[in-house]
This record gives C-alpha cells, structure tokens and sequence, in this order.
C-alpha cells in the first residue's frame, strides 16, 4: 500500500544510458543470492515437467480406475491414485498447468491495467490523478469477495477467464505502485534534463521512465503470481475451483486435505508441490527486489 | 505391483489408539510445521494439562447431550423452518398431535392421546390429553391448534409447507389466499380437547404428514401476540426467553454461530420420562470441523464427512451409525433437449452406470446405490420393478436411436451444484465415455445458481434429489405429474397421470399399491429421471449415549436417550 | 486542516454511496435469490415472501426504500436469519473478529519481527534461509490445510484444546496461532527488508565504532528506523483483521462476521451483503481517512489534497 514514492535517489543508480550493465549487475547480484537461484532453478524445472510431463505418462489425467481406488505411491502409480483410480502424478501437472496458467494470465491483466492507469495518473498528474487516484480507492473499499463470486457467474465454466477477470480487479495496488514511481521519476534530474533537451512526452516516457519502473513491476509480478494462485486455492476450498474432471492445484489439496488420515498422499504431493513452487516465487521475488535495489516494494 | 488400499484403521484396536492409527497416517506432513508449534506454544505459556475433562465427560455428569448441528438454524419457528439444522432442534422444543415410531415410523400419541377415522375416511377426529402443557403452564388446547393451523396457512407467512394441509378441506385455497374465512376450512374444535379434520379426499398416509412435520405442530397464541401479528415473519418471537413451546425441552439460550441449549421443561406432560438434563446443539457448518470436534471429546453425537465414514465403515467401527433415509438421488432428464426426448436414450444412459460399483468408490457408506426411484422402508410400499446395470442394452438402445458407439450424439452438460457429489458426478461422466462413447461435460456451479437453472429448466441433465415430505410412495411419484410444480424433467405422460390419479382415489390398499406399482414402473420405463442412490444418514455417536431412536426421517425424538459410562 | 478533513469526509461519503449503489444492483444480477433452495418453492409462497419482504416492488423503488432506512441506520432484516437484522448480526460479530484479529495480529508481530531480524543481521547465511523460510510457510501453505493440521496434532492427538469453538480462551490459540502465522510471512519480510536497509546507514556504522554490541545496535538503533515499513503495512491490515478470515472461522466455527462475507453471498442474503460491504468500506474509508490525517499533521509539507 505505499503510495509514497522513494526516497533515495540510489533507487535509480544510474541513468539509463548504462541500462545493459545496471541490469547485468542486478544479475550478477541475483546469481549470488542462493535462495534466489534455487527459486529460478526449481520454478524453471516445475515450469518444464507441467508442460511436458502430461504429454508423457501413459495414463490421462480423467482416466479412472474404480477397481483400484485409491493407492499408495507405487511403480505403476509413482505418486499413487486418488478415490477414483486416477494416476496422481499426471493429474498434478495437469493441474499445475492450469495453477500456473492461471497465476500467469492474471497477473499480465493486472500488470497491463496497473501500469497504464498508474503511468498515466502519475504523469499527467493534477485533477485527472486525483480523480483517478480517488477512484481507485473507491475500488480499494469494495470487498473482493463478492467481486468474485459475480464473476464466477460470469465466467465460472472457463477458470483461465475468470482469472482474467480477476486480474482486471486486482491491478488497483500495482496502479499506486507505479503511480508513486513516476511521481518520483518524474522529479529527477534526467528527466528534467531531457525535457530542457527539448525530447518529445512520448519518448520521455518509453525510453526514460518506462525502463526505470521496470524493477519494481517485476518485484510485484512474481509477488502477485503466488497471491492468485492462493486465491485460485481458496476458491477450490469454496467448492468454486476448475470444472471437473480437470485438476488445479488448489482442487488437488482441497481434496487431499479432506483425506489426509486416510490417504496423505493425496494432501503431500500436491501440497509439497504447491508450496514449492510458491516459496521460490516468492524468493525469487525477494532475491530480484535486493538484486534490483528496490526500496518501496510491496507486501 | 500394486499395493491394495491401505487399512486406515485396524478394527482390533481400543477407540484411543484408533484415533492414534489415523493421526499417525499424516504425521509425516507436519514435520517441518512442528519444531515452530512447540516453540511457539511453549512461548504463549500453555497450561498443558494432559487429561482435561471434555465436554463429553462433564456431559456424563449432568445429562448434557452436545449435538453437532451441521450449521446454524435459520429460525426456530415451527411454521418457518426449512434447512436441516432446524429440523433438529424445533422436535425437541414442540409436539405436535401425532409422534411416530422410530423404525416403522407408524403414527403413535402426541398431544392427541387417541384418534378416530371415519369409515369414509374422510373425518379425523383427535383427542387431546389433558394434561399437555406450554413450557409456561398454560394448558396446550384445541383452540391452540386452530390458530397455529390458520397461522401456517396465512399467505402473508410465507410457510413453505402449507402442501402438507391440502389434503384438508379448503385449506389449499386459505393458503392461496382464494378463500378468507378460515371458518370455511375443515378444521373445528368443538371443546377443547377435541380437534376435527374434514378432508377434501380420502388421504390414507394423512397421519404420516401429521406425525412428522412441524408445520402441524401448535404454536403459543399469546406469544406471538406479544410480539407481533399472526401472520408476521421474524418477529423474535423464537428467541432465548420469549420462545413457550410444548415439547420435552424448552429453548434457554441462543447464541448465533454457537450453541442453543434447551433445558428439561418441568410442564411437559411426559416429564417423568425425559431423561436428559440438558441438550447443547452445537451450529458446525463444516462437516470436518464437526468431525474434529467429536474426537476432541467436544461433542456426543456429530456428523462426518465421507472419507471419515468409508474408513470406518470399512473397519467396522462401533461409533459409525447408518441410518436408511426417505430420499432418493437421482439425475433430472430435461426430456425437451435434442436426444434426451428419445426415452431411448434416457433409458441407455440410466443402464450404462453401475452404480453399486460407483457407490462403493464414490461413497459407500452414504450411497445405497439405488435400483428405482422410492426408496425402501416406505410404509406399505414394495417395489415391483428394479432397474439393474446393463451396458450391452444401453448400447443398442443408443445405437437404435441413432447414435451407434456415441457416434454425433449432442454436446450435453451434467450439472452439479457445488458441495460433495464431484466424485459422483466424475465417475458417472466417465461410465458414459467408456460405456456408451458420449462425452458429456459436467458444470459444477455453486448451489443457488444450480438450483435456479434447474428450476428455470435451463439445463441438460441436473444431479436433484428429493426427501420425502410424508412417509408414502405419493411423495415421491407426484413429482413427475404432468405439469407438476417439481416436474423438471418436463415429461408429460398421460399414462402415468392416469395411475396415479387411480392410486389417490383408491380406497382398497391392495388396489392403492398396485397403482402406485406401476406407477413406478412406468417411470423406469420411460426414465425422465435416472436413479441413482438412496442416501443414508452418517452419524459419529459416542459410546455413552444410550436409545438414540435412529430413523429414516431422521427427525430425531429426545426424550428417550439417556447417557451413561461406556 | 478543518476543511480538509471536511472534504476528505465528503469524498468518503460519496465513494461509499457508489459502494452500495453497485453492490445492490451487483447481488440482485446474481442468479438464484433468497429463497431458492434445491427444493424449489412454489410460486405461490414465493409471491407471499416476496411481498413480504418487498421484492415484489420495482428494483428502483427498493432501491430507494434501502437507502431510506439506511439514513436511519437500519440495515434491514436478514433473509436467512428472519428474526434477526442485519445491526444485531454486525454488532454480534465484529467484536468476535476484532479479538481473534487483535491476538493474531499480536503472534504475527512478535514472530515476524523475530524472524524478519533474525534474517537480516545473518543475511545470506543458513539462520537467513530457515528464517525467512519459515516467515514464508504463512504465505506458501494454505491456511485450510496449517489449521486441520495444528488440531490433529494439538487438538486431537494432545488434547491440549478443543478441536472448534469459541468459549474459553484456550479457544483463542489455534486459531490465533494459525492466522498469525499467516501474518507473519509479509511482516518478516518486511522487517528483513527496512532493517538491511537502515543497517546499511552511517549511524549504525557509528555505533557500531562506538563499541556498541550487536544486539543493542539492532534493539536501540536500527529497529526504530527499520520497522517503518511494518507500520505503514499495518494500516491496511487492521481492516482486514477487523474482518475476519472466513476459512480460519470456518475450520475453528468462530462466530465471527468475516464467514458472513461469503455465506450471505451464498445465500442471496441480499440486506446481509449489502450489510458487510458496508461495514467493509466504511472502514477501508475511515482507517484510509486516518491515515491521510495522521499523514498531514506528521508532515505540513505534504500538500492537502482538497
């Protein structure tokens, strides 16, 4: 919730005429950052297995098995079955494509949104900021969950969709962020500069301000990724998950949870799955945000 | 090699060390989480006294029985009430004329201690004791009950169960408010001990209505007086302290989201025979939550979820209590939908489940899987034709109504409401592929939202059930009269009209029940609805708790349970 | 300042107005009403509950009958609950959700803050690593699979508590333990971040060549400066503690409102939702208000935006 902007000028080190080498120091510095790496690494090989894994298994992740019920990890069934037969492996990355896909699509729609209406309010400023920030404080005041359950009248029967929507409702935080940025940007010296250089508003704002944000933005991102799978968990919870017989992460733990005494697989590898991924988001987040020297993040 | 299912439990072991064996299943998880928990709990300075005294046990000691309610009653009000927590707790507080018998569920004395029909049946004459009371001493007379009959079928209430007087003379057009003199309606009390019905038409299973609903049960005239007008809704005239019932029990304290309690009441006229102190209904909106706490020692009797009773149905636990229900699940047809107007097509997908196999992975412990629409134990009902798995016809029937292997059979939706039957609704999806070729997608919407789009008739085939409002066939086959308020299916079958018109004017029973027979019959023929299970009621009921008259409707009678040391 | 806090009061008081205008048409635009049920209702008893309850009338006219009662602080009766309204539920509730809120919020404090430290004066060494691992459990784990988990083995296994309820205060650790930690995770974080960054000052350098040890340099020196962070989080937060946590209430059965935040949408409890909305925004407006005050009077250079 800061709005406010950043204090030191450190948090712009140089101007962006050196840009390639501030981002080669923010890798460097990222590389030695060892929960970070661990974080890129483990995203990285989850990322692949969800994609490629499905292809692979010889089983579908709908195909039952009533005789055979539930499992325990086995050679046939590496991660077991659940109640109805069905491989668990291929079911969780199956569901992870959807957890990810979700958590994906959206954060890019509240990226989109939050970075052009908190540019656009930061830059223009006076009465049209104030009008737009008022608003967006108004939005602020709404409580999400009923936000969510119109939209899953709305678009309950496609969960990418819904998120999409979701996203559309939650770009308010990254629009202060970027908000605040800008207003700051704006202030320094560089920019001044390049007015008094006579550089037209456009190029002012992709090749100068735009490059500048870019740290922040990509701190929240990995930041807001885990919160929209978490909520796509609670929703699984609420009974308001991914149409059947498809599998999310949040439906697999929700069902695992019901059956942790009687079958703990079901609850252990998706939620160790889970819980993985979204500690190396978030490490990940933390390492880029030392890396990029970011003050005024958010939590 | 695949290892078999797990035994969850070992049916060998004490209760303690059960619950232990289940723990010890998902220890491995809590590893990581427990270092910090220990520390944590040490930091906040518990007292960690090993053995507490549970409320199970205080219980034992002062005649409390801790109820988990599966959620919070909406309203105490006999003539209101209509979600299950409430059905639990307003027989304890009221009594209605009639009582029944928990296994046969025939009618036995409630505030009336003897009735007569006449021959024509169509004159019911009750005769109430003298000594019924209101929980404040005033005498519980015929004249209370007239005006708790005219209450319940005011319009301006808004009962949701005045179907259960239409039997009554008049009493359809007072509810529809076509008639306003309540004097016109076939109740008379001609002193106060006597209470005379006139029906509009024979009813061979009126007493069963009148036995099991509250909606026939008196209310206190006075009462709602004081706090409003006869036909007012909500006017806090059920809460702690203002609510005088006439039942065993009488209500001392409501908190909301909590616990109500109800106290022995010193008027009721069987008294002496009430053996329970106090009764603590415990509002668990979680079936988890519920089933937790009845192993933390907090609650006597709860419910539980499926997991947790499959296992122990499977280890043949003493705790588990199954209890047959009056109900029936089964999947609505929308026979005006492209293919499922051919009953071919409706009777393949019905012989293409095997639903003992479903029910025993889906559910075992709750579903009876069911082999036609009424369930057994329905007084005075026995099936004529059952319905059994058998892929091989449902594949030519598919294949003579044009859709050989599934082969351009429309897309079609199966929908669900939101809650436990995703598993059901998954394992049927999936014996349509395999058996029959034809995909059908399930939507699973949360339950308003379902509900409306079936009521509205928007939907393809719906997962719907039913319980039954009295203990007779009729409850169940009215459903599916041509034009029938609940005839979501659409289907208008004059054959079927025609039976069951003959079963309600028939007086023989032998007569009635071929009748109703075909009637069902009729119905699995055609199948505008597809059968699946007759659900029974799951009960976690601690060792101490002694006559709990389990029954099907499960409406459960207080007065005999007692609780005494395992 | 007066005129200010008077324009900032009126631009609250017109945001909330659109709150509720959307709000009411939103529930209404929902599928399913109040009296839907599997067992559907007859027309007829609809009709009856509906002019019972004024639903029967046109949508704008009950629009204005709403916002009538509401001038008079009357939030209307709930459907769900018929005897009940809408105030007494709220007024019930909320102080249910407060306390649980206050305790957990006082856990998430004391343990972010511990491990936030922790992390920052080992920075990149293995106490780093496990503590900010563990301050990251809160937000890696959902809370319906940590709660379940903490009665089966505290609950269940110990019989240290009980497995639900709200009575006695023992009631209040699990949940309070559970919600905490859930807390914790942002409060950790934060505190790791505002620390390495003070840490990294001339002051700290200076009283550190004073001699000063370790442990005072970051209790007297650097906590102050590094927990500002956590203080502008906490602003925020408050409302949604004040809140509740529907699935903390739902596993532990508190009697907080936070359930009723998703239940009376479930049940088209329509003057319910509308009920916590309200309360939602107007304390969203009011912390936001307080802030903006606090802000302005803290610092004259901040331009008043009026």
């Amino acid at each position: 919730m800061t709005s406010a902007p950043p204090t030191s000028p450190a948090a712009v080190p140089e101007p962006v005429e050196q840009g390639n080498s501030l981002w080669h120091d923010a890798w460097l510095r990222l590389r030695k950052n060892k929960l970070a790496t661990f974080g890129l690494v483990s995203l990285s090989v989850i990322a692949v297995a969800c994609l490629l894994g499905p292809l692979l298994s010889p089983y579908g992740y709908e195909e039952q098995n009533l005789d055979l019920g539930a499992s325990a990890p086995s050679a046939a069934h590496w991660l077991g079955t659940d109640t109805l037969g069905r491989d668990l492996l291929v079911r969780l990355l199956a569901g992870g494509r959807i957890s990810l896909a979700v958590g994906l699509a959206a954060t890019f729609v509240a990226l989109t949104i939050g970075v052009v209406y908190g540019a656009v309010a930061g830059f223009f400023g006076g009465k049209l900021d104030a009008v737009m920030m008022r608003s967006v404080d108004i939005m602020y005041s709404m409580p999400f969950p009923i936000f969510v359950i119109l939209l899953m009248v709305l678009f309950g029967r496609n969960i990418i969709l819904l998120f999409v929507a979701i996203g559309a409702v939650e770009w308010l935080t990254m629009a202060r962020i970027v908000r605040g940025q800008v207003l700051s940007i704006k202030k320094m010296e560089f920019i001044e500069a390049a007015r008094s250089l006579g550089l037209g508003r456009r190029r002012i704002i992709f090749r100068h301000i735009l490059p500048n944000m870019l740290g922040p933005i990509i701190v929240y991102t990995t930041l807001t990724i885990p919160g929209v799978m978490l909520l796509e968990a609670f929703l699984s919870f609420l009974g308001l998950g991914v149409q059947p017989p498809m599998s999310s992460w949040g439906v697999l733990i929700k069902d695992g949870a019901e059956k942790m005494e009687e079958f703990p697989w079901l609850l252990i590898f998706p939620g160790t799955m889970f819980s993985l991924t979204l500690f190396s988001l978030n490490f990940l987040g933390d390492g880029l945000r030392d890396a990029l020297d970011v003050r005024s993040s958010k939590d | 090699m695949l290892p078999t299912r797990p035994p969850a439990v070992r049916p060998s072991d004490r209760p303690g060390s059960r619950l232990r064996g289940l723990l010890r299943l998902s220890t491995r998880r809590k590893t990581a989480a427990l270092p910090l928990l220990a520390a944590l709990s040490g930091f906040l300075a518990l007292p960690s006294c090993a053995k507490r005294e549970t409320a199970v046990d205080v219980g034992l000691r002062t005649a409390t029985l801790e109820i988990g309610n599966t959620g919070e009653p909406g309203e105490l009000d006999p003539h209101i009430i209509n979600s299950a927590p409430d059905y639990q707790v307003v027989p304890a507080l009221f009594e209605g004329l009639l009582n029944f018998e928990p296994a046969t569920l025939a009618p036995t004395p409630g505030v009336a201690e003897r009735w007569t029909i006449s021959p024509d049946g169509l004159t019911y004459t009750f005769h109430l004791r003298p000594n019924a009371k209101w929980s404040n001493g005033d005498a519980c007379t015929a004249a209370d009950f007239l005006y708790s009959f005219r209450r319940a079928l005011s319009p301006a209430l808004g009962s949701q169960y005045t179907l259960l007087f239409h039997p009554v003379r008049g009493a359809a057009d007072y509810a529809s408010g076509k008639l306003t003199d309540f004097t016109a309606v076939g109740f008379a009390a001609p002193d106060p001990l006597t209470l005379v019905l006139t029906l509009a038409h024979p009813t061979p299973y009126l007493l069963g209505m009148i036995a099991g609903n509250p909606v026939w049960f008196p209310v206190h005239r006075a009462t709602i007086e004081r706090h409003g007008t006869i036909d007012q809704r909500g006017t806090g005239w059920t809460r702690a302290g203002h609510l005088v019932g006439n039942g065993a029990f009488l209500l001392t304290d409501w908190r909301p989201n909590q616990v109500i309690v109800a106290e022995k009441s010193p008027h009721y006229w069987d008294a002496a025979r009430v053996r329970l102190q106090t009764l603590r209904f415990h509002a668990i909106d979680s079936l988890d939550a519920e089933e937790r706490s009845f192993r933390a020692g907090q609650l006597h009797v709860a419910h539980l979820p499926p997991a947790k009773a499959t296992a122990l149905l499977a280890a043949k636990s003493p705790l588990l209590q199954i209890t047959p229900g009056l109900n029936s699940a089964f999947i609505n047809v929308n026979t005006t939908r492209p293919a499922l107007h051919d009953a071919r097509i409706r009777r393949a997908l019905a012989l293409a489940l095997d639903l003992p196999r479903i029910a025993a992975s889906v559910n075992s412990a709750r579903m009876l899987p069911a082999d036609g629409i009424i369930p057994p134990g329905m007084a005075g009902y026995t099936r004529a034709a059952r319905l059994a798995s058998d892929p091989a016809t449902a594949r030519t029937l598919l294949a003579a109504a044009g859709f050989p292997g599934g082969a351009g059979f429309p897309k079609l939706e199966l929908s669900t409401a939101t809650g436990g039957a995703h598993e059901l609704a998954q394992a049927i999806q999936h014996s349509w592929r395999t058996e029959l070729g034809v995909q059908i997608a399930i939507v699973n919407r949360e339950s308003r939202t379902h509900w409306d789009q079936m009521h509205a008739k928007n939907y393809d085939l719906a997962l719907a059930g039913w319980n039954a409002d009295y203990p007779d066939a009729s409850t169940f086959l009215d459903l599916w009269k041509s034009g029938g308020g609940w005839n979501f299916s659409q289907w208008n079958d004059a054959r079927y009209d025609a039976l069951l018109a003959l079963a309600a004017t028939a007086l023989d029973p032998a007569a009635r029940l071929a009748h109703l027979q075909a009637g069902e019959a009729r119905l699995l023929e055609e199948m505008p609805v597809i059968p699946l299970s007759f659900d029974r009621f799951l009960r976690l009921v601690h060792p101490s708790v002694r006559g709990w008259p389990a029954n099907s409707t499960d409406r459960p009678d207080y007065r005999p349970i007692w609780l005494a040391a395992p | 300042m007066f005129r200010f806090i008077t324009s900032r009061f009126l631009q609250s008081l017109l945001a909330l107005f659109l709150v509720i205008t959307a709000t009411f048409f939103m529930v209404r635009f929902v599928p399913g009403g109040p009296f839907t049920a599997e067992k559907a209702v007859t027309p007829e008893i609809l009709r009856n509950l509906e002019a019972h309850y004024g639903l029967d009338q046109p949508l704008w006219r009950q629009y204005l009958d709403y916002l009538g009662s509401l001038a008079r602080g009357d939030l209307g009766p709930s459907f769900k609950y018929p005897n009940r309204t809408v105030n007494e539920i709220i007024f019930d509730k909320v102080p249910v959700s407060a306390e649980l809120g206050a305790i957990s919020l006082a856990v998430a404090l004391v343990l972010g803050i511990a491990l936030g430290t922790l992390a920052a004066i080992r920075r990149n060494t293995w106490v780093d690593y496990v503590a900010s691992s563990f301050g990251m459990i809160g937000i890696s784990i959902p809370t319906f699979v940590v709660g379940p988990l903490l009665v089966l083995a505290l609950a269940i296994h110990l019989g240290w508590f009980n497995a639900s309820g709200w009575y006695g205060p023992a009631d209040r650790v699990l949940p309070a333990l559970v919600l905490g930690i859930a807390y914790a995770a942002p409060i950790s974080r934060l505190t790791r971040g505002g620390l390495l960054e003070v840490l990294n000052q001339d002051f700290i350098r200076t009283a550190r060549a004073k001699g000063a040890s370790e442990f005072r340099v970051v209790t007297r020196h650097a906590l102050r400066g590094g927990l500002l962070p956590v203080v502008s989080f906490l602003g925020p937060a408050v409302a949604g503690i004040l809140t509740g946590s529907f699935v903390i209430e739902t596993i532990f059965q508190i009697p907080g409102i936070g359930r009723e935040f998703v239940n009376s949408a479930f049940n088209r409890d329509y003057t319910l939702v509308l009920g916590t909305v309200i309360l939602y925004a107007v304390l969203i407006m009011a912390l936001n208000l307080a802030v903006d005050i606090a802000q302005a009077w803290m610092n004259p250079k901040v331009r008043l935006e009026s």
